[in-house]
């Protein structure tokens, strides 16, 4: 990745935060309306221990509510692709004013310095410091701070009516009044220093983390990389090893005594296990490194896979006597499903070759695909040997091979069903595996649908 | 008996394939790059064409080398074999086999996959000779 794109990346991952937030505001105001509902119930009932003219709470309770809808609806419409920061901001700003707005409203009723409600101001800070860098979350502060007092010193200075829901006769004499508003304002910025000085250390450490992220995601690419190229490397000798091999068994490099023939053989076969082994390691491999690719939406009809695959696997079946009997959906000229074509049929002659390896010479290995909803259904089942009740929970490892399945076929590397494994994380598919020791086993495909609004995990 | 031109990079995968081709009565020349592919299959004017896909310096080399020979008139009526590694993949993540065979993407005769066992060798380029 280009330094450029990280910048970018990073910035997206700022973007998709502030949304949260966004997101995480609107619910949380949601809660304050209930509350001031049921306080304008509870004024209403005289059932609050103070004297609250109901319509006070319902007012700021119905105003929120409203802008609530209103901020919902914006919210919904934020989207982390193309949303820039400011516009994020602005609609930050437009929200925690309007909180303030409600507070110094909620404040005014409940007498002004006669509660501690002008300390509820609190919450708000918090929210502009996670919102907004240190400077403007100061001006934010500051602004709402004065906001909310604003209330409390127009009584004093006799433009509002005083409100005594207690019943007390606030009477504060100036210089407690002084006192109150300074502690307030003490307690209000030394709420905003700890505040954005916690959610500054918070940034950098996240955008650290973002940054250690990719660059693992880089070098585990480059590893990726690095064992492809050199299961490459190690493929070519081989080849050319075996290609020795045979050339010397079958005796066009002049004849061979009977013993030196067979052991010829046998180091050909060591390769050409050598080799399928290299093969699968560079097709995990790859597999893995595709999760960098996420995003792209493949679609493959399985209908013409399936039949591929099955010729393709007639052949090897037919050496032993083994039918693959295919069953496909009536009617049906194409399935397209997610998956891309070349992982579909990695996929496919995975389990194919699998069910046919294990099957018993003169076996029958059933195959049944059906559309199932939003995606496809794929069935593939051997009456073969079976898998152990102890090893069914290990086939996904890799190299893990059964027992049975050791000796019944030498060949195998034991990454064929991680292979199919990651092949369907990766399409956002499953598979699931039934079997039973010595009568056989029946693996369960299922693909997401290629039209349907779904994405390849990564 | 067949005179056969063989185009492949590796030394050792070369001599086999000569020992074995040779062994059946063909007559093998062999060659380790595609420069000029056209100009050297006229040259030689075998009766097949076998053909490695992927070379060190240009991964495609052999599928750009079938596409050349396809196109030109003098030598497009021979067949062209291709030996592609069991599910070799190129840089660009894609691999041949028999399916991709077509005018436009892959214009040759057949896929073999390297290494290939002596007789499905011989079965595959007596066929393709048959058909030619």
């Amino acid at each position: 990745m280009s330094p450029d794109s990280a910048i970018h990346y990073e910035q997206n991952v700022h973007v998709r935060e502030m949304i949260a937030r966004v997101h995480w505001l609107v619910r949380l105001r949601w809660g304050f309306v209930a509350l001031l509902l049921l306080a304008a119930i509870g004024a209403a009932a005289g059932l609050l221990p103070l004297r609250l003219d109901a319509r006070w709470p319902a007012m700021v309770g119905a105003a929120l509510f409203l802008s609530n809808l209103f901020f919902l609806r914006r919210s919904r419409r934020l989207d982390a692709t193309d949303t820039d920061e400011r516009l994020l901001r602005r609609h930050g700003l437009g929200e925690i004013l309007f909180d303030y707005l409600a507070l110094a409203v909620i404040v005014h009723a409940l007498g002004g310095l006669a509660t501690p409600a002008i300390f509820l101001v609190i919450p708000n800070v918090v929210i502009a410091a996670l919102f907004f860098g240190r400077g403007h979350s100061l001006v934010i502060t500051i602004a709402g701070m004065l906001l909310v007092a604003a209330p409390v010193l127009l009584t004093m200075a006799g433009v509002l009516p005083l409100h005594d829901p207690f019943g007390d006769g606030v009477s504060m004499s100036l210089a407690h009044t002084i006192v109150y508003l300074a502690i307030y304002a003490g307690v209000v910025l030394f709420s905003w220093y700890l505040a954005s000085h916690i959610t500054l250390r918070l940034v950098q450490d996240e955008l650290k983390l973002e940054r250690n992220y990719r660059d693992i995601l880089r070098l585990d690419e480059a590893r990726t990389h690095a064992i492809v190229q050199g299961a490459h490397e190690l493929k070519a000798p081989l080849a050319a090893i075996r290609s020795y091999a045979w050339t010397l068994r079958d005796g066009y490099a002049g004849p061979l005594p009977d013993k030196a023939r067979e052991i010829v053989a046998r180091i050909g076969e060591r390769c050409d296990r050598l080799l399928s082994r290299l093969t699968d390691i560079v097709r995990l491999s790859n597999l893995q490194s595709f999760v960098l690719d996420a995003g792209q939406r493949p679609n493959t009809d399985l209908i013409a896979a399936v039949r591929h695959a099955v010729s393709e696997a007639s052949r090897n079946a037919a050496a032993r006597d083994i039918v693959v009997e295919t069953t496909l959906p009536d009617g049906v000229d194409a399935l397209p499903v997610c998956i891309g074509r070349e992982q579909l049929e990695n996929l496919l002659d995975n389990l194919l070759g699998n069910a046919i390896n294990y099957s018993r010479d003169g076996g029958v290995v059933r195959m049944r695909v059906a559309g199932a909803d939003g995606g496809a259904r794929i069935e593939i089942e051997d009456q073969g040997i079976g898998i152990p009740a102890d090893a069914l929970p290990h086939v996904f490892e890799e190299h893990y091979r059964a027992r049975n399945a050791v000796s019944h076929s030498a060949s195998g590397t034991g990454l064929g069903l991680p292979i199919v494994r990651e092949i369907l994380r990766l399409a956002g598919g499953d598979i699931d595996i039934e079997s039973e020791e010595g009568k056989g086993t029946r693996a369960i495909v299922t693909l997401p649908d290629a039209t349907e609004n779904n994405h390849p995990r990564g | 008996m067949a005179k056969i031109l063989l185009v492949d990079d590796d030394p050792d995968i070369t001599e086999s394939l000569t020992l074995i081709l040779e062994g059946n009565g063909h007559q093998v020349s062999a060659v380790d790059n595609t420069d000029d592919i056209v100009g050297t299959v006229r040259r030689h004017n075998p009766d097949l064409v076998l053909l490695d896909v992927i070379f060190p310096q240009d991964p495609q080399a052999g599928f750009k080398a079938a596409r050349a020979l396809a196109l030109d008139q003098d030598v497009n009526h021979i067949p062209v074999l291709v030996l592609s590694a069991v599910n070799q993949q190129s840089d660009l993540g894609f691999s041949f086999s028999d399916k991709d065979i077509s005018d436009d993407f892959m214009p040759v005769t057949g896929f073999i996959e390297k290494p290939v066992e002596p007789a499905v060798l011989l079965a595959r380029i007596d066929s393709a000779l048959r058909g030619a």
